[in-house]
């Protein structure tokens, strides 16, 4: 077991050095978050519709393309100069290759989202001071839920001719429940109301991340694998 | 006393996509089948 | 006969019986009272529902019989059984919405049944795109295996989440969709029509599955090798 986390851990670490060389994925995902938080601000009218009831959706809907810009690199460089021949040729334990891929994902997904979450509420003046534990918490669920799906689904579209979109096809509906529960989760606690009316969708929210960790986990050997 | 809703259109509507949609991949499976 | 001939055959039985299932509903089967002449689409739409909740079911356990024993007839099995399935959520999804208009005055309403309707159609274009998208037979077969599996353990996860939206954010309904108990004549009509959808969905299957096997012998004759290879 901490066999598999060292590896999982080399992996992951390599993953952070290559993007912090170059910053590519991460500087995009991060201008894309600003735009679209700008764009929703816009677009919206704020005598019609009070910001508050809007806030969970647009938070999500940002949050969730971000992550998918972050999620395409995941595979796509080790396409180049087969890097991805060469793990697997090492004695890399191929759940290990999985978390290591999950780990380095989360972190720039978390990054993206440490950014985009101070820029919502600047740009759009939401209470977050007195629930920002308990909303962290519920970003954090929801993220590794469909990060843990979304880096399972980037190895099958790596080969493909439209991997960018293919992947966002595939993960279409895997997105439903953790982003149902999370813009639920989220418009209570925005709204002032007590932690316990949530308790459903939380525990839908940590059903969904185990049951999706682990299958990926079980799953991912016959991506890679013959 | 209530009247029955007169929404027969629906209906027809409804049994007509469905005979299309089933009798058109019936055709397209048998055109599949039977190519030389 | 071959596996196509006999596939055509019972689907051939099936679309004839459903013809007779069509002339009972309509003809010969009572009007719903609070619902009207629309009621009579529950006779299709339902049955197209478990042909379609079959058909994914089918898909997560060819996928899973694949995987573990790598026998290419599951997943040949499993591919037919997607395509099939898209079939039939394609007839689920136009229906719905048509029963919907009539008996709740809106054609789309995010319930938990319709929605999980929505993404269970989407599940099945996602199979059939990654697999039109990967070309060498057994990658194919391995990452639509995967994603099989996941889609099938989606499902229930989709219902609960609706089910969980839908009892906090109530919406009015105008009129019942259907009666908790339905009179004897009803009930023929309905399991009639399920009968004939799981025989159209047999026919189909085995016609889709003949359809690989031939794709395959034309590869085969085309390179003159692929031993192992499966469409």
């Amino acid at each position: 077991m901490a066999d598999l986390l060292r590896q999982a851990w080399t992996v992951a670490r390599k993953d952070l050095v290559l993007e912090f060389r170059t910053r590519t994925a991460i500087v995009s995902a991060l201008v894309f978050t600003a735009l679209v938080l700008t764009v929703f601000n816009f677009g919206r009218d704020p005598t019609a519709v009070p910001t508050i009831d809007l806030a969970p959706t647009i938070l999500w809907v940002t949050f969730t393309f971000a992550a998918m810009l972050t999620l395409n690199r995941a595979f796509q460089l080790e396409l180049e100069n087969q890097a991805l021949e060469g793990l697997l040729v090492s004695p890399l334990n191929r759940t290990s290759l999985y978390w290591g891929k999950l780990i380095a994902n989360l972190m720039f997904v978390a990054l993206v989202e440490s950014v985009g979450l101070p820029l919502f509420v600047l740009f759009f003046d939401v209470p977050v001071g007195r629930v920002l534990l308990p909303l962290v918490g519920v970003i954090a669920l929801a993220t590794l839920g469909f990060v843990a799906v979304g880096t399972l689904f980037s190895a099958l579209v790596m080969r493909t001719r439209f991997a960018e979109l293919l992947l966002v096809v595939l993960l279409l509906p895997f997105l439903v429940p953790p982003l149902i529960g999370a813009v639920q989760v989220t418009a209570l606690l925005l709204g002032g109301r007590p932690l316990s009316e949530a308790a459903g969708w939380l525990r839908l929210l940590a059903a969904y991340d185990i049951g999706f960790v682990s299958l990926a986990s079980l799953l991912f050997r016959f991506t890679v694998d013959e | 006393m209530l009247e029955v809703p007169q929404n027969g259109g629906y209906m027809v509507a409804a049994y007509v996509v469905t005979a299309v949609i089933l009798l058109g991949y019936a055709l397209s499976l048998y055109r599949r089948t039977t190519k030389p | 006969m071959t596996l196509a001939q006999r596939g055509g055959w019972i689907t051939g039985i099936g679309l004839a019986l459903l013809a007779a299932v069509y002339v009972r509903a309509l003809a010969f089967t009572p009007v719903e009272r609070f619902q009207g002449p629309a009621q009579k689409i529950f006779y299709l739409h339902v049955p197209a529902a478990w042909s379609a909740m079959l058909s994914m079911g089918l898909v997560g356990l060819g996928s899973i019989l694949y995987l573990l024993v790598r026998d290419a007839r599951f997943d040949r099995f499993a591919a037919a059984s997607a395509e099939v399935g898209t079939a039939f959520s394609l007839v689920m999804l136009t229906t719905g919405p048509i029963w919907a208009k009539p008996i709740w005055g809106t054609w789309w309403t995010w319930d938990a049944r319709l929605t999980l309707t929505l993404f269970l159609f989407f599940l099945f274009i996602g199979y059939l795109l990654l697999r039109g998208a990967v070309t060498e037979p057994g990658l194919r077969a391995r990452y639509s295996a995967v994603l099989g599996i996941c889609g099938l353990v989606l499902l229930p996860f989709i219902h609960l989440s609706v089910y969980l939206f839908r009892t906090l954010h109530p919406q009015p309904i105008v009129l019942k969709p259907s009666a908790p108990s339905l009179p004897g004549s009803m009930l023929v009509t309905l399991l009639a029509s399920f009968a004939v959808f799981t025989l159209l969905y047999v026919g189909f299957v085995m016609q889709r599955y003949a359809v690989s096997l031939l794709r395959e012998a034309r590869a085969g004759e085309g390179e003159g090798e692929g031993e192992g290879d499966h469409a």
